[in-house]
């Protein structure tokens, strides 16, 4: 019943917060064309991103979520480079190098973290204490 | 509350982009589904999903070279490495793989459905007459006109990559390879001390 209750109180939580979203993008009064859809949608996958960074408790959720992030950024990088310089392709390689950064940091990132559980046994975030001993 | 305003402006969006509508849904509700999902494997392929989403918008920005990249590095590799983590670091005592009756059910019906549309879609464009096809003729033209700056934006891509950018090209090329060898130098360590 507990986690049942719980859910509930997420989906009303999260309900609220989208019916915020669309009344402060209207509240703005823009124009949803051109660039502006874009960001729009990349700041909804950015604020998604962010939610379950400060929420996750595995390490792995952690790693999708800062993916997420990235994707939220690449998208502004392609739409920016797409609708004001589309002869210099500057976006298109900032997200490339967006997108180098993003494989090596899952590389060590998940290296690390079979490093861990294989000593440790972890996979949690609010375990990771053993540097406060 | 200019709600109105906003309703107006989102029918304005729907008659004009029904393409980058239907994606930002897609891509929007499986990055819920990848953050809210208390099972990793699922959230990892709703990540999949939502990356594919993402890639088929930068088609759509005629960003063609780095949606193929996009698929290439993020769909697949990134996905994959966090399946492989999660597949070394899951609990024995999960069981994923019982097949129940209720479960079997909803795959019969799930399956029965999707294959049901698939032949509708494939039967009413053979024939081409019916007119709920309006709205995947809409979409084929908006793609088809998308597609006819691909070539140059490439060849502008690689030109710029290795003419301006040629020392952040390979600076972020050094960084990869210091990447990947620290990885494998980590998982080898650790090998190395349970064999001792």
């Amino acid at each position: 019943m507990n986690t049942s209750t719980n859910t509930i109180i997420k989906t009303l939580v999260i309900i609220l917060c989208v019916i915020l979203y669309l009344i402060s993008v209207s509240s703005l009064q823009v124009q949803l064309s051109g660039v502006t859809k874009y960001l729009v949608l990349s700041s909804a996958l950015f604020a998604i991103g962010l939610y379950g960074l400060l929420t996750a408790k595995s390490i792995i959720k952690v790693f999708i979520c800062l993916e997420l992030l990235f994707n939220a950024t690449g998208i502004n990088l392609i739409a920016f480079g797409h609708y004001n310089d589309v002869s210099i392709v500057r976006g298109q390689i900032m997200n490339l190098f967006v997108m180098g950064v993003a494989a090596a940091e899952i590389a060590i990132g998940l290296a690390l973290l079979l490093t861990i559980f294989a000593k440790q046994g972890i996979t949690r975030m609010n375990k990771l204490n053993s540097l406060t001993d | 509350m200019n709600f109105q305003y906003f309703i107006q402006n989102l029918t304005d969006l729907l008659k004009e982009d029904l393409l980058f509508v239907l994606l930002s849904v897609v891509v929007l509700v499986m990055a819920l589904i990848a953050v809210l999902c208390k099972d990793l494997t699922r959230s990892a392929l709703a990540l999949l999903s939502c990356f594919g989403g993402i890639a088929l918008l930068y088609f759509s920005l005629g960003a063609h070279f780095i949606a193929i990249a996009q698929i290439l590095v993020y769909a697949v590799g990134i996905t994959l490495i966090i399946l492989f983590a999660i597949m070394l670091i899951r609990n024995t005592s999960d069981s994923y793989n019982t097949l129940n009756s209720e479960k079997r059910n909803a795959f019969l019906i799930t399956s029965g459905i999707s294959s049901f549309l698939v032949f509708f879609v494939f039967f009413t464009s053979i024939y081409n007459s019916q007119p709920g096809l309006d709205m995947l003729t809409n979409i084929c033209s908006q793609v088809k006109s998308q597609l006819g700056t691909a070539e140059a934006s490439i060849v502008q891509l690689g030109a710029r990559l290795l003419q301006e950018q040629l020392l952040a090209f390979e600076l972020i090329s050094l960084l990869l390879l210091v990447a990947f060898i620290s990885a494998i130098v980590l998982a080898n360590r650790q090998k190395k001390t349970t064999t001792q």
